[in-house]
């Protein structure tokens, strides 16, 4: 029978969760050489992205990342940490980025939505907005 | 005058930049995570509804989809666009709104594709109004029955199988018999009668939509016609809401309390679109390997093809669906749905074709589930006497062959068919108006035309038209009189008789 990238997946989270952070570096060493054995290390990417999706199903981890046009001052940094904490359950999984092409404003995304507050975005607005017939 | 043209740009900009208010508010996205054959499978976006319009975040551009599939741990969707944008891991939003298409006056004698985008070069339409390409169909308490006639102008099919304003009358037959001729010719018949017309090509030739296109310019239709083209080479998720996007078009006039008319050309061809993207989207195939909801895909289009009472405004959608079948193969999957949902069919048979039956209706298997109530009181006169000639002459022609040996009467009767059989023939793009209809059946029936030679028929026929155009006046009143009274029989059969008295040819 061909196991799935979700099985896979489902494995893997099942024998890590609740382990030692040392035993669970072993169990991934395992894990890649069995996908190597069977030839399935194509559908890491696939495993990966199942994987995400039980430790959030599970409220373990909540992925956050946010764009800015500059770098985050500290005080908007704790509003936007309030507003998650209210909002989603896990630990936060913070990724920050600075990206220029915003022009001003920050683009969030956390679990799987998105609230772009960018002078990009509502440039974009304007321009269709006015461009209506 | 430049300053005061220039201050009132500068105020109307004014006044749109004041109204303008950017919306920020939290939208579900996902990432793709297979794309391929005009398919996408997106993860994420867990709050993603059916049919509902999503965003593909190219690195170039956006290209847009529709989600079809709603599954445990993601969505599949169909790409309206190019997909080979679209790469693995690309972000896609969910725009949570139902796929709309544009819609307004500004459509009329356009050629659209499936999104409300030109193809004819004739500029930007003006976007007035957003309606959704799904939508339920009106109920029964918002409808009425079928009393007003749509004239094709075919003199088979007015007469025998006619069809009414909100009704769904099945074209059906092989390919290359003149499904889209009659089509076409109905189109345009429609000049001056209060008739909006949508043509849908769906998986057509390009080269051939352009013709028929040229053909609706030549001929004035394109006055009242809008075409919505999804051709051959287009993704099959084009193919698949071409049909929708056509009778949401009609739909506005509907609303307006307008009469429509859509043609949606041909739907086995939509059917295998489906078929295509569902077989993709590992959807179980069932027979002919088309999927289990085949049946619904058809039937809530042409459920949407209706008559609507006056507190409604009274508008209708007439539907003519077009079939195509293998080798007279009516007993089909497609065929069937397609015959069971439809309020009648017009049946094509190759052997009528080929023997120079043109249009080919085969009077004996077609049939129209709304009858005479769509029809003129003149013509439904008329008519209803020479439905019952034309089924007697079918079963004497195939009874005569085999003796000689025959009554007066029924020789008269075989005669008179034959004669009738002539009278059905006519030729493409040439729509013949209901008046002329009701005086060439009305000499037919009352033994006008038997001292006619049956080869000679055509010409009589032309020579009658011709002859009646001269003095309008008779053709007007049969077209204005609801009834074909005493007077009015009088005054036809004087015409007649005068128009023959002009003819060497009769014995």
């Amino acid at each position: 029978m061909k196991i799935t990238a979700k099985k896979y997946a489902q494995a893997l989270f099942l024998s890590v969760k609740d382990k030692e952070k040392k035993e669970v570096s072993e169990i991934i060493d395992n894990f890649v050489k069995l996908l190597a054995e069977h030839h399935q290390l194509a559908l890491s990417r696939k495993i990966l992205y199942f994987l995400e999706g039980f430790f959030q199903k599970e409220g373990l981890v909540c992925p956050v990342s946010i764009e800015s046009a500059h770098r985050l001052t500290k005080e908007s940094k704790n509003e936007i940490m309030k507003f998650l904490e209210k909002n989603t359950s896990g630990e936060i999984e913070w990724q920050e980025k600075v990206n220029s092409k915003l022009l001003g404003g920050f683009v969030l995304r956390y679990q799987d939505k998105i609230y772009d507050a960018s002078l990009k975005n509502r440039l974009d607005q304007f321009n269709k907005e006015i461009n209506k017939k | 005058m430049a300053n005061s043209t220039k201050d009132f740009i500068i105020e109307q900009l004014k006044e749109r930049i004041d109204k303008f208010s950017p919306e920020k508010k939290e939208q579900s996205f996902g990432k793709v995570i297979e794309v391929g054959d005009g398919i996408a499978k997106v993860s994420g976006i867990s709050e993603a509804m059916m049919s509902e319009m999503l965003e593909f975040k190219t690195k170039t551009e956006s290209v847009y989809g529709v989600v079809l599939n709603l599954e445990e741990d993601g969505v599949g969707a169909i790409v309206l666009g190019d997909s080979s944008l679209i790469s693995e891991g690309d972000e896609v939003l969910c725009l949570n709104r139902i796929l709309e298409v544009p819609v307004g006056e500004d459509l009329i004698g356009r050629v659209v594709d499936p999104l409300g985008k030109a193809l004819d070069n004739q500029g930007d339409i003006a976007q007035e109004k957003f309606y959704p390409i799904e939508k339920i169909a009106p109920g029964v308490i918002n409808r009425e029955s079928v009393k007003e006639p749509v004239q094709t102008g075919i003199k088979a099919i007015d007469a025998i199988i006619p069809i009414g304003r909100g009704q769904r009358e099945l074209i059906i037959g092989d390919r290359q018999i003149g499904k889209t001729a009659i089509a076409i010719d109905t189109i345009i018949n429609q000049k001056g009668k209060n008739l909006k017309c949508v043509y849908v090509a769906i998986g057509q030739k390009e080269s051939k939509i352009a013709g028929i296109v040229s053909k609706l310019k030549e001929s004035g239709a394109m006055e009242y016609t809008t075409v919505v083209l999804a051709g051959a080479s287009d993704p099959a998720s084009m193919l698949y809401i071409a049909p929708y996007t056509g009778c949401a078009i009609a739909e506005y006039f509907l609303d307006k309390g307008e009469d429509v008319l859509v043609i949606y050309d041909d739907l086995s061809k939509h059917a295998a679109s489906y078929r295509e993207i569902s077989l993709l989207l590992r959807r179980p195939p069932g027979r002919e390997a088309y999927p289990g909801d085949v049946f619904y895909l058809h039937s809530r289009l042409l459920e949407r093809a209706c008559k609507l009472n006056k507190d409604h405004g009274g508008g209708s959608i007439t539907a003519l669906p077009i079939i195509e079948t293998q080798a007279g193969d009516v007993s089909a999957y497609i065929p069937t749905n397609v015959i069971s949902i439809t309020d009648g069919q017009i049946y094509l048979e190759p052997d009528l074709f080929y023997q120079g039956n043109r249009p080919a209706v085969n009077a004996g298997l077609s049939v129209s589930r709304v009858g005479s109530s769509a029809q003129i009181k003149a013509m439904k006169k008329v008519a209803g006497k020479m439905r019952l000639e034309a089924a007697q002459y079918r079963e004497l022609a195939a009874f005569a062959q085999f003796g000689s040996d025959l009554d007066e009467e029924t020789k008269k009767k075989l005669e008179r068919g034959k004669r009738l059989y002539e009278i059905f023939k006519q030729e493409q793009y040439n729509p013949i108006s209901v008046s002329k209809q009701v005086l060439i059946f009305y000499a037919l029936i009352n033994g006008f035309c038997d001292d006619v030679p049956v080869d000679k028929i055509s010409q009589f026929e032309a020579g009658l038209f011709d002859f009646a155009d001269l003095d309008k006046k008779t053709l007007e009143q049969i077209e204005n009189k609801a009834e074909l009274d005493e007077e009015m029989e009088k005054a036809i059969s004087h015409l007649i008789n005068e128009y023959k008295a002009t003819l060497d040819y009769l014995s």
